[in-house]
């Protein structure tokens, strides 16, 4: 962070609020509601603004910067520091931070589906990460037999389970990167409408 | 203090200022008005040397401020020498806590802890906020804001302030507080004080000297009572209203269109958050009137507004539409808020307006032309929205409003950041919709304008409505 | 007071120890966690007992305390006609002492340590200018909430999204937020004007305890022991 400019960190400033906006308003309607795949949905929104913030700080440590300012209004909302939830905002920008290192350079569809991915994957695991630090090892065991009972009581094969699991991956997965390459496309429009208006 | 020679800037081709010559002695306090592009904004931004450093511009004349030239000193160097408050308080506020909000600018020069708390108590004593030190910043209050952020400009403890419209987004008790730190800054403190502002009526009362300007130029330079005086000046340059016109209410209608109820509220109140917002409110709106509902910041104007418009659903009570009038937000009633960009969705003008009407399958080409044509919108209608005046916004966001012909139209401070010949054509428009049969309902913590157009005013109060009326019995209750 | 004495890097001391503390050590040692957490939570964070009218807590102890009793070891008892595990509700047993020795440890240092602390922690960290750029994100944010409430109130009065409705939230979307980078601009002028740089920055205050020092390495060497008796 140390050749950015006032600008790159209120730009950054915005960026981590309209997520922040996003998760109090939008997350909590969701959360009221118990609708399912809304890790998936405020990942997905997260990782739209956040990686739409990119396209106009294309700086390493920019996605990571929106996230934490992001994690922190969760905190100053709520008026305390609330780790499951924050940590999940901080873990996918972090994700979403490495996907980005990797392919370098100036947004990029491939790079931005990869941050969305890698986010929305997260999202997915971060219940049984957050469960396992709590319970520890013996947690992996529950989930098994869990599953099993599971499996039985539905008179469903062990297969089938494993496939149900591996489509909620998948969409966990495609959903980020959709997300990402969504990103790309706001980013440019954003970027249009902006010099519209000096125009 | 401040000394600005044979001063001309141009933004590219566009001229910004022409000759402007002006001396300010230390500790006078001036206030700069003019209508909106005259080029005041300019003016403090030279003053405050973020023209050319931050704003690129070209600069030509002479300006020294407290001994320096402002054109060629880094902002860093002059922020001890001009201090600088903006329009809107949310985008000069970077702190967690008010005292660490005064003493950003003393710590990032590099001043001792020492230094730093000292400046921060003579801030905060300067202008009434000592015992807010610990609050955060968006807890207070929109003057409460902008007391802060002369406070932390002040702890930097510059002998010039320059402010740019800091009552801009202000209601009457908030502008009030902020001039009378103004006014004490400048005869107890001796800061010399550089106002720019077109709510000249409020800010006339404090400043010592009154610029006038138009087009890049001084128009008048005088004592602000002679100044002040001159009706006829400020009416020409849109300042004022023109006192040729008939006193009273040139613009309300007569009796109702048809004296029949078009919205009530029966027993409403609603809430944010587990706060009760709006208090067993009983109100009935009959087609043709003109209303305005007055009140400070806070009274539960917005959100009578959006229960009206349909846009909330009341916590307790009930709001019934005449038959026949559709219920569905924008349908039957329309809502204007207070910040046209908030509405402006489109890249076209054109889009902008015909957006509503396609969304609802009733786009007719011939209606759309009309409510170009009537907005006057025609040449504008291949721009786009951003790049519009702040006026053409508040048209443009109308025509896409009137396109879905909503018997009742509600404008929510429309009044924002705009100056008197502005907001006269926009209200002038408004006016003729209301003869030809659309009600209105006018929000606004302006008593003034509320008095030139409006028939019949509903006062708030802490969520409730506390008289209801026609102009003449709520004069004499003093509201 | 001794948790007036203890600052914010004594505060995460306590956390960390505990948590390597619980990870660390398995089973009945779990105990030695709990004790760490309830002592430092007495001494210092008596804020975070509150945990104990949380419901999701206790309904997390007896899911473990039951899935252990169900699945985590050979079936020797029943319970009407559910076979159950004596060794398997103790393993859950032992979880849930883990989970709550975690819990408390962390809700003591929430209840410590203020969102600005974290900030001013992560930019000595390399974070530089986090906490200006934090600072603006929180005094933006009620003039964003109230400016997307409005966008989306005309959203619903263009006719919502009742038909082009991924048109219409990309519209949305939009004005949200370049009506929030438009004021990007003026933010920035603001700060420099007084006389703000990235490099000039200086990092949030930290709180700063008498206690710190002692307490941290105190609980170093008590974790060393730890780990070397694991």
């Amino acid at each position: 962070m140390k050749n950015w400019t006032t600008r790159n960190l209120v730009a950054l400033a915005v960026f981590g609020a309209l997520w922040g906006v996003a998760e109090m308003s939008l997350g909590a309607v969701l959360h009221a509601l118990k609708l399912p795949l809304t890790g998936l949905i405020m990942s997905g929104v997260g990782m739209l603004v956040a990686l739409t913030g990119y396209s106009f700080v294309p700086r390493r440590g920019a996605v990571l910067t929106i996230g934490v300012v992001a994690a922190l209004l969760k905190a100053f909302s709520v008026g305390s520091v609330v780790f499951s939830p924050m940590l999940a905002i901080v873990a996918e920008a972090i994700l979403a931070e490495l996907a980005l290192a990797l392919g370098g350079g100036p947004p990029r569809r491939a790079p931005m589906a990869l941050a969305g991915a890698l986010a929305g994957l997260w999202s997915f695991c971060h219940p049984f990460v957050g469960q396992g630090l709590l319970g520890g090892k013996s947690m992996g065991s529950i989930y098994s037999r869990l599953i099993e009972g599971g499996a039985k009581l539905l008179h469903l094969d062990p297969g089938a389970v494993s496939a149900i699991l591996a489509a909620l991956v998948l969409l966990h997965v495609v959903g980020g990167a959709v997300a990402g390459i969504l990103a790309l496309g706001l980013g440019n429009q954003l970027a249009r409408r902006l010099r519209a208006g000096v125009a | 203090m401040i000394e600005l020679e044979a001063l001309s800037v141009r933004y590219g081709t566009l001229p910004a200022l022409e000759g402007i010559a002006l001396r300010v002695a230390p500790g006078e306090f001036v206030l700069v008005s003019g209508r909106s592009g005259c080029g005041k904004t300019t003016l403090a931004r030279v003053v405050a040397g973020l023209v050319p450093a931050v704003i690129p511009a070209h600069v030509e004349g002479h300006v020294k401020v407290s001994g320096l030239d402002p054109t060629r000193t880094p902002p860093a160097s002059l922020a001890t020498h001009v201090g600088m408050v903006f329009q809107n308080p949310a985008t000069q506020l970077f702190c967690l806590t008010v005292e660490e909000e005064v003493a950003f600018g003393p710590r990032n020069l590099g001043f001792d802890e020492q230094q730093v708390r000292e400046r921060v108590d003579w801030a905060l004593g300067a202008t009434g906020l000592a015992d807010m030190r610990r609050r955060a910043p968006f807890e207070l209050s929109g003057g409460g804001q902008q007391r802060l952020a002369i406070a932390a400009a002040l702890a930097l403890r510059p002998p010039v302030l320059v402010l740019d419209e800091p009552l801009a987004s202000l209601d009457r008790e908030g502008a009030r507080q902020v001039l009378r730190t103004l006014a004490e800054l400048s005869g107890i403190h001796g800061v010399t004080v550089l106002m720019i502002e077109h709510r000249l009526a409020e800010a006339a009362r404090v400043a010592s000297r009154i610029v006038l300007m138009d087009r890049g130029r001084i128009v008048a330079d005088g004592p602000a009572a002679i100044v002040s005086a001159d009706h006829a000046r400020l009416a020409e340059l849109g300042l004022a209203p023109d006192e040729a016109q008939p006193s009273g209410r040139p613009h309300a209608t007569g009796s109702a269109a048809d004296g029949l109820a078009l919205v009530e509220l029966h027993h409403v109140s609603a809430a944010y958050n587990g706060r009760t917002v709006l208090a067993d409110i009983n109100l009935r709106l009959d087609s043709g009137e003109f209303v305005a509902l007055v009140g400070e910041n806070g009274s539960g104007k917005t959100t009578l507004a959006r229960v009206l418009a349909g846009l909330m659903r009341p916590r307790s009570g009930r709001r019934v539409v005449r038959s026949g009038v559709r219920t569905e937000p924008g349908r039957g009633i329309g809502l204007l808020a207070q910040n046209p960009l908030d509405q402006l969705l489109t890249e076209r003008v054109d889009d902008e307006v015909a957006l509503g009407p396609r969304n609802w399958a009733l786009f007719d080409e011939r209606a759309h032309e009309a409510t170009l044509a009537a907005a006057d919108l025609g040449g504008l209608r291949g721009r786009a929205p951003l790049s519009l005046s702040v006026g053409q916004q508040q048209r443009t966001v109308l025509a896409a409003t009137l396109a879905l012909r909503p018997g009742l139209l509600i404008l929510d401070e429309p009044t924002l950041g705009q100056d008197w010949a502005h907001l006269k054509r926009l209200m002038d428009f408004v006016a003729e919709l209301n003869e030809l049969g659309s009600t209105i309902l006018l929000i606004t913590h302006d008593h003034d304008l509320a008095a030139r157009y409006a028939r019949r005013q509903l006062l708030m109060r802490d969520g409730a409505i506390v008289a209801d009326g026609e102009l003449t019995e709520l004069d004499e209750v003093g509201a | 007071m001794l948790r007036e004495r203890l600052g914010t890097a004594g505060s995460f001391g306590c956390l960390f120890a505990v948590l390597v503390t619980a990870c660390a050590l398995g089973g009945a040692r779990s105990c030695l966690a709990l004790g760490l957490a309830l002592v430092l939570a007495l001494l210092f964070h008596p804020g975070a007992f509150r945990i104990v009218r949380s419901r999701t807590l206790w309904t997390f102890v007896i899911v473990l305390l039951g899935s252990g009793a169900l699945w985590l070891g050979p079936p020797d008892w029943r319970l009407g006609s559910v076979p159950l595990s004596s060794s398997g509700l103790i393993a859950g047993l032992w979880m849930a002492v883990r989970a709550l020795a975690i819990m408390l440890a962390t809700r003591g240092l929430a209840a410590s340590t203020s969102p600005g602390e974290l900030a001013g922690l992560l930019e000595r960290v390399g974070m530089r200018g986090l906490g200006f750029t934090v600072g603006v994100a929180v005094n933006l944010l009620p003039a964003l909430e109230r400016s997307s409430g409005r966008t989306w109130d005309t959203l619903r009065m263009r006719g919502g999204l009742r038909h082009r409705r991924r048109m219409m939230l990309r519209l949305g979307t939009l004005t949200v937020m370049s009506n929030a980078l438009r004021r990007a601009d003026e933010i920035a002028i603001a700060a420099e004007a007084r006389g703000f740089g990235v490099v000039r920055s200086r990092p949030l205050p930290l709180r700063r305890g008498a206690l710190d020092g002692p307490l941290l390495a105190t609980l170093a060497v008590g974790l060393a022991l730890a780990v070397v008796w694991r």
